[in-house]
């Protein structure tokens, strides 16, 4: 029990580590990574519930809530850390394109981080016992992997909720909506699901869908 | 509505599903039905952890065992283009998009990960480039319109 409560404590951590992007952009108070695991994890599991495939939902609400684990210690990482100008005014310029490289340095950087991200990981399960250790280890590895199917479909569910939160923050702070979110959205998603949620927002989300939505609230 | 499609894979990825669905079946299953029946055999299952996580982990295997045999009902492998005029699934393909260079092999929806550059066939990139040649364009439309023009494909 000591071990597990001391666990829970470290894990804890996650919900005073802002993710990282919504900082890069200007969010004042940005979401936490817990609070981005739980929007993740209901919007899988609620969202698998309308596929006609039959999903083991305890693996999918396992895997969202262990996604980001690793971040107690690894911290959040954007795809823009490595090429920030030094120039601040340079970065919403940055921000509006989709990081672009050719496969072997996409390879490179993706070897890099999750060697970080599993060292992270195996330093905060050091103290469970192993059987949990294992199944902590074995569905971040799935996530990682995209072995399994419900693995898959939350890799993409947490792409689509940093996309809905990017246009919420657009919403409601008036940040500034980087065409990136889009872009990168495009090449990453293919679940039939996902693909009607992301249509879904491109409609909620138009200039004119927002004032219109502006105008009803008065 | 979700309908049936094939499912693309590189040969080295199908043989490693397939190796993966070989060994649960032949192997995975039997140890783990054996454990089970061990277990009842010494008695007092009730409240046996051990028994529990054996059965659990019987459902993990004949879960997945389904999962594979689904998958391999509708897998097709990717065959290597006799000729590289447009890009079809297994392509590696040279872009420029918002003026600079980017990388992508174009796979099956299983083997996708964007990440390590391999682009589902059925994501809206991967959907807009299939059939396009070198020098030619698409447009990617979404709240944004996004132009890719092939530079090469490989």
């Amino acid at each position: 029990m000591k071990e597990l409560i001391d666990f829970f404590l470290e894990v804890g951590k996650l919900k005073e580590i802002p993710k990282k992007g919504w900082i890069l952009i200007g969010v004042k108070d940005p979401e936490s990574i817990v609070e981005h695991s739980f929007q993740v994890a209901l919007m899988a599991w609620l969202l698998a519930e309308r596929k006609k495939v039959r999903f083991d939902q305890e693996r999918l609400l396992k895997i969202a809530l262990a996604h980001d684990l690793c971040e107690v210690y690894a911290g959040d990482e954007t795809p823009y850390d490595k090429i920030l100008p030094k120039n601040k005014k340079d970065w919403p310029e940055l921000f509006d394109k989709w990081p672009r490289a050719i496969l072997s340095q996409k390879r490179k950087s993706y070897q890099e981080r999750r060697r970080n991200e599993k060292k992270s990981l195996e330093k905060l399960l050091s103290r469970l016992s192993a059987p949990l250790k294992r199944e902590i280890l074995e569905l971040w590895l799935d996530y990682e992997e995209g072995k399994t199917k419900e693995a898959r479909f939350v890799k993409q569910v947490n792409r689509i909720q940093t996309l809905m939160q990017a246009l919420d923050y657009g919403r409601r702070h008036k940040i500034r909506v980087y065409k990136s979110w889009w872009i990168g959205s495009k090449e990453k998603i293919d679940d039939p699901q996902l693909l009607e949620a992301m249509k879904v927002l491109e409609e909620k989300f138009t200039p004119r869908a927002l004032r219109k939505a502006k105008q009803e609230q008065w | 509505m979700e309908k049936e499609k094939p499912i693309y894979f590189t040969k080295k990825g199908l043989q490693k599903l397939k190796q993966e669905y070989e060994n649960l079946v032949s192997s995975a299953r039997k140890t783990v039905a054996q454990k089970i029946q061990e277990i009842r055999e010494d008695g007092e299952i009730d409240e046996n952890t051990e028994f529990s996580a054996a059965l659990e982990e019987q459902g993990k295997i004949e879960r997945r065992i389904t999962e594979l045999k689904e998958i391999l009902t509708k897998a097709k492998v990717i065959e290597p283009p006799r000729e590289k005029s447009a890009v079809t699934v297994g392509a590696t393909v040279v872009v420029e998009v918002e003026g600079e260079r980017d990388e992508f092999t174009i796979v099956g929806s299983v083997e996708a990960d964007p990440a390590k550059g391999l682009i589902s066939n059925e994501s809206p990139v991967g959907r807009a480039l299939l059939g396009t040649g070198v020098n030619e364009t698409v447009v990617v439309s979404s709240a944004i319109k996004t132009t890719y023009k092939v530079l090469a494909i490989k």
